[in-house]
């Protein structure tokens, strides 16, 4: 308060003496009114002088104390409109403009304060040295395609896992396992389950017995998430095989394989992340590392991409491919049957015979786009999914993204083909 | 009559003839871009390898947005380094001295665009209107508008001066960039700032010449030109700000592709154009207002009362009238920075920033409050209206309720630390009411309130004479009643499904809002048609409390303002042209909210201290303004409106 | 008997044959002269707000790709 005092004696002094000044005139003048109206007007001016002082000297600092200025200046215009009343209006407005303004700053400062740190700088990603936290990060953009993300509906990264697994408690997950509380379940329901076989592998009912010969199965949690990222047929969840197999056949594709690829390391990050966003303390990266290494053979570890490659503006496929490689790269293989595509037998999405199905589904009264034309309808479908969903396909299943993912040889290339392909007839040749 | 066909077709031809004088030399620069600036082709993207081979001599470059190819035309965006060369500067902080003057210039900016629209407006009513009085009235009002702007004008050329010097002092290597691919825009943009000027002179100096007959719609087709290129120099400049949100017509390294439609036409240009042109109005009617409130607050007479409620009333109409579509715009532009970028979204809403959007929720809540409380104190100005003064208690009440849901945080960016102590993203307890629909039913029922309001401040001082007006108070009683219940059962059902189905659940709640305000506007207009007035309504007879509620509404927009084009901003982090451009400067992060709310108050306190003394000066020289109109119509009370 | 129920009130046809009782009401009520009567007034803009309002509520959704009735169809 008295360092208050001094500064803003020490700023205003000059105007404060010509103020003196005048009170002395209008004393010897002996008009006692404008004395009296000098000396209020002296005090607003060292009130308004300590506001400002005080508003430069916490102006960067980390105080809170910035809108006590404010505070100050309405109070100051308010004595002063008692006095000056031809000008009393103007001053109870801004005296009241600033009493305003206090309350917001003052609920701005009040708040938790954030500040958005230096931008990260244009490094390579180093897994090995990162903490759980970071990693987890990591984890999160993979499966998610950044920070924050994961609590967004549709939101996708590389690793395409939100695609079929829902991540939060009570999201629709239909077409494979919610991971909400996988660590925990793990434990507890399913490396105990009968099913599983806990290390008799060979006893195993399911499509395959082991990621690798002698590779074994899962003893701790880890070890259970690293064999289900890399040999998804070794146990299926009940209720999540592909249809018509009994659960003895799972639809997720090995993680590890294209068309996701993702590299030791960043499984690690994904898996890190599934601990730490329940807060729950990650196996080291050398242990998950270890873990995958157990069913991972040496031959089918990828190597890691080039950081630059997994941008956000990163195509997909670029259409210097074949078509059939497209589809591989773009995923639509994983949901959709496409007929002479070889591996291209998803069920998750309809049949893809767009030469037959195409023309009548514009015709559909429920057909709500604005394609004319079969190619016109094929590119709709795919750059905006939800402008005509086939029944009884759900709404939303498809990302939106392939608009911006693919470029316009590979869509061009894409609906080439589909346009081609018709019901009875062979299928088109691959170009 | 004919003649007056006639007068009516010749002032059409002329305004399309002004029109046409006015943006000839847009559209033959527009000709010369496009023949010499590079043939802009949209061809199809896919070439065979032979062709690609043929074409090798000229470089080719992918728009990063449009995905089409071009020829690169440009030089690639520069890379700065922190330095002397790239950023000079004071001994200050070089963006906290921009984001001042950018702000000065917008919010002056937007004053002198927004008020020619109102003049625009009230001067038509002005023509239509059959009550010669009125007609006046209503003229002199616009008059009133204009003059206020004419000082604003020139203070935002200045302004906008200043502002490009800081650029051109601060930021060199960046303003450099951005005007190398703008230039033939910026140029257009200064040819327009000319055509504008020009009209805006000729429209006010020339009111008093043209005020009969067939001058007087030359005259109100001027105002139609004058907002045409008003809104065109805006888009002109959005679409720079576009450009750095959301770049599009350049290739990765920055290098412009030869099509300026593309380079203006960015993912955010339009959304970007309705939001700004709402705000504006929004953000004028509370300027407007705001100068009502003061000439009232410091008026001697009745009749200077009378007439400053009424202006303020009608300013406030319009303002609020336009600050309801603005979350719907704002709805729009949100979800394609969400198509644009999905991090940008998350950043904005749920990341760096997602407390500035508490801050908004909140100053939301107050603008809906202080609206509410003006209604309420207007009240007063009506006999008859106590049968409502006493229910407003219980709006009060449904009103808190419905902020306090409104603002609860939901999920937040946390420390590791903070977030092991609250054992999760949520709170353990406001976490429940932080969740979307919750929040949504908040902001429903404040809507809904403040519909209501508006209705019973409409009725005031009228007894509904229609035979059926007992089934009418009925049954808008139901559809009020069952509108909160609809809202506040769809935000507590959606506790209880999915969060993938409960994202929808926020359409039906605000079509239920909207269905209260089209529905019972109009069905209260039916039934007040031929009620009984139970007393004029007394302008004037207001509570000085009220006019604080105007300041209050205006003070919390312009700071609003602020707040949303610092979040606007900001969300490039550490971007000058978004993933084309980086910051390389000390001021790449991003403030804290503390120190942007000051810097907001800052910017608000001073535009306001400015403004108020263009007002004072405005009153130094035409004092007697109002008592002028007056004494046109002699003998009559001041009573300048029936209507609302 | 249950799930008769929930089929019908998770049917829009139930809302908009609610909708148009209601309207019917309304019309009859207004040749009759009893609109104005306080009990009739309230029970037949019950109806129509009700019917409303489930039909503003099944439409949204749908038009979004979702079902209102979710939970009643669990």
């Amino acid at each position: 308060m008295k360092e208050l005092l001094v500064s803003a004696l020490g700023m205003g002094w000059g105007v404060l003496a010509v103020l003196a000044g005048l009170l002395v005139y209008n004393f010897t003048k002996g008009n006692k009114d404008g004395a009296f109206k000098v000396f209020i007007g002296m005090l607003a001016t060292l009130m308004i002088f300590m506001a400002i002082t005080n508003y430069r000297d916490n102006f960067f600092a980390e105080s809170r104390l910035l809108p006590v200025s404010l505070v100050l200046i309405t109070a100051t215009t308010f004595m002063m409109a008692l006095y000056f009343s031809n000008v009393s209006a103007l001053l109870k407005i801004g005296g009241f403009m600033f009493l305003v303004a206090a309350a917001l700053s003052g609920y701005g400062n009040w708040l938790p304060q954030v500040e958005g740190g230096f931008p990260p700088p244009d490094v390579k990603l180093v897994f090995d040295a990162m903490t759980s936290q970071q990693l987890a990060d990591e984890g999160e953009k993979i499966i998610f395609g950044g920070i924050g993300q994961s609590s967004v509906q549709g939101a996708i990264g590389k690793g395409q896992c939100p695609l079929c697994h829902g991540f939060q408690k009570g999201f629709l997950s239909e077409r494979a396992p919610n991971l909400f509380g996988l660590p925990e379940r793990a434990e507890k329901e399913r490396l105990t389950d009968p099913n599983y076989h806990k290390g008799e592998p060979q006893k195993r009912a399911y499509v395959d017995k082991e990621s690798c010969p002698g590779c074994g199965t899962a003893t701790t949690v880890q070890e259970y998430i690293a064999e289900s990222h890399s040999c998804p047929n070794c146990y299926v969840a009940p209720g999540f095989g592909v249809k018509g197999t009994n659960d003895k056949e799972s639809p997720m594709p090995k993680i590890h394989k294209p068309p996701i690829s993702l590299s030791l390391p960043e499984l690690a990050a994904v898996d890190t992340w599934l601990y730490v966003r329940e807060g729950k303390e990650a196996p080291s990266y050398e242990d998950i590392i270890k873990s995958y290494e157990k069913f991972v053979p040496e031959a089918d570890r990828p190597k890691q991409q080039d950081d630059k490659a997994a941008g956000p503006t990163q195509l997909l496929a670029d259409g210097t491919e074949p078509v059939d490689q497209i589809f591989a790269k773009a995923q639509c293989v994983s949901c959709h049957t496409i007929p002479g595509i070889p591996g291209a037998t998803g069920t998750i999405g309809p049949k893809l015979e767009e030469g037959t199905n195409a023309p009548n589904r514009i015709h559909d009264p429920a057909y709500k786009g604005t394609a004319k034309t079969t190619p016109d309808y094929i590119m709709e479908s795919i750059v905006s999914p939800s402008a005509y969903v086939v029944k009884p396909f759900p709404d939303n299943t498809m990302p939106k993204v392939f608009g911006q993912k693919l470029s316009a040889g590979a869509l061009k290339k894409i609906v080439d083909y589909l346009s081609q392909v018709k019901v009875g007839a062979p299928p088109p040749k691959i170009s | 009559m004919g003649r007056q066909n006639g007068k009516k077709i010749w002032s059409i031809m002329a305004l399309c003839a002004m029109i046409g004088f006015l943006l000839l030399p847009v559209a033959t620069s527009l000709n010369a871009l496009a023949s010499g600036g590079g043939e802009a082709p949209p061809a199809p993207a896919v070439k065979t390898d032979g062709e690609k081979k043929d074409e090798a001599k000229v470089e080719k470059g992918r728009d990063v947005y449009y995905k089409t190819e071009g020829i690169v035309t440009g030089a690639p965006a520069p890379k700065t380094v922190d330095g002397p060369r790239d950023y000079p500067r004071y001994n200050f902080e070089s963006r906290v001295l921009l984001w001042f003057a950018n702000q000065q210039h917008l919010y002056y900016g937007s004053f002198v665009l927004a008020v020619p629209i109102f003049c625009m407006i009230i001067e038509f009513m002005g023509v239509v209107t059959k009550d010669k009085a009125m007609a006046k009235k209503y003229d002199q009002l616009a008059y009133d508008f204009i003059k206020i702007s004419l000082t604003a004008y020139s203070l935002t050329a200045i302004l906008g001066g200043i502002l490009i010097f800081t650029f051109l002092t601060l930021y060199p290597a960046f303003f450099g960039y951005l005007s190398s691919i703008f230039r033939p825009v910026m140029h257009i943009y200064a040819l327009m700032f000319v055509a504008e000027s020009g009209t805006l002179y000729i429209y006010y100096y020339g009111w008093d010449k043209m005020k009969e007959g067939f001058l007087k719609w030359i005259h109100l087709s001027m105002s139609v030109i004058l907002n045409v290129i008003g809104t065109l120099l805006m888009m002109l400049a959005n679409s720079w700000i576009g450009f750095m949100m959301s770049p599009a017509g350049v290739d990765e390294q920055g290098r412009f592709l030869g099509n300026i439609w593309h380079v203006i036409h960015t993912a955010l240009w339009n959304p970007l154009n309705v939001h700004r042109i709402l705000g504006n109005m929004a953000f004028g009617g509370g300027v407007v207002a705001a100068y009502a409130a003061y000439r009232f607050l410091s008026a001697k007479t009745d009749e200077e009362r009378a007439h400053y409620d009424w202006m303020g009333y009608i300013a406030m109409a319009l303002g609020v009238a336009f600050l309801i579509p603005l979350p719907f715009a704002g709805y729009w532009l949100m979800r394609e920075v969400y198509a644009y970028r999905q991090q940008m979204g998350i950043t904005l809403m749920g990341g760096l920033l997602a407390w500035l959007f508490i801050i908004q929720a909140t100053m939301i809540g107050i603008l809906f409050l202080s609206t509410n409380y003006y209604l309420w104190q207007a009240l007063g100005r009506m006999r008859g209206a106590e049968k409502y003064q006493r229910y407003i208690k219980y709006l009060v009440f449904v009103l808190v309720c419905g902020f306090l849901i409104f603002i609860t945080p939901h999920t937040m960016v946390m420390t590791p630390a903070e977030l092991k102590a609250m054992g999760g993203q949520q709170h353990p307890v406001l976490g429940n009411y932080g969740v979307m629909s919750a929040k949504n039913g908040g902001i429903n029922v404040i809507i809904t309130t403040t519909v209501l309001s508006f209705i019973w401040y409409m009725r005031g001082n009228k007894e509904p004479m229609v035979p059926w007006k007992n089934f009418g108070n009925i049954f808008m009683g139901a559809f009020f009643g069952f509108a909160y219940v609809n809202i506040i059962w769809l935000a507590v059902y959606g506790y209880y499904i999915p969060a993938n189905v409960r994202v929808g659940l926020s359409v039906p709640q605000v079509a239920t809002t909207l269905s209260c305000l089209f529905f019972m506007t109009a069905l209260n207009g039916f039934m007040l048609k031929g009620a009984k007035q139970m007393g004029p309504i007394e302008w004037g007879k207001i509570s000085v409390r009220s006019q604080y509620a105007i300041i209050m509404l205006a003070t919390a927009f312009t700071w609003m303002m602020g707040l949303m084009g610092y979040i606007r901003s900001s969300v490039r982090l550490f971007w000058h042209v978004n993933e084309i451009m980086r910051d390389n400067s000390p001021w790449a992060y991003t403030h804290t909210v503390g120190f942007a709310a000051n810097m907001i108050s800052f910017n608000v306190l001073f535009f306001w201290i400015s403004i108020l003394f263009v007002f004072w000066l405005g009153t130094l020289g035409a004092k007697k303004a109002p008592v002028d109109a007056k004494a046109h119509v002699p003998g009559r009370v001041p009573e300048p409106a029936h209507g609302h | 008997m249950e799930m008769m129920i929930i089929k019908a009130i998770t049917n829009p046809i139930f809302w908009f044959a609610l909708l148009a009782f209601g309207v019917v009401l309304l019309f009859v009520g207004k040749k009759m002269n009893i609109l104005n009567n306080t009990a009739y007034a309230a029970a037949v803009s019950l109806v129509i707000v009700v019917a409303y309002f489930s039909i503003v509520d099944h439409y949204l959704m749908e038009m979004q790709g979702l079902d209102y009735w979710y939970l009643f169809r669990k």
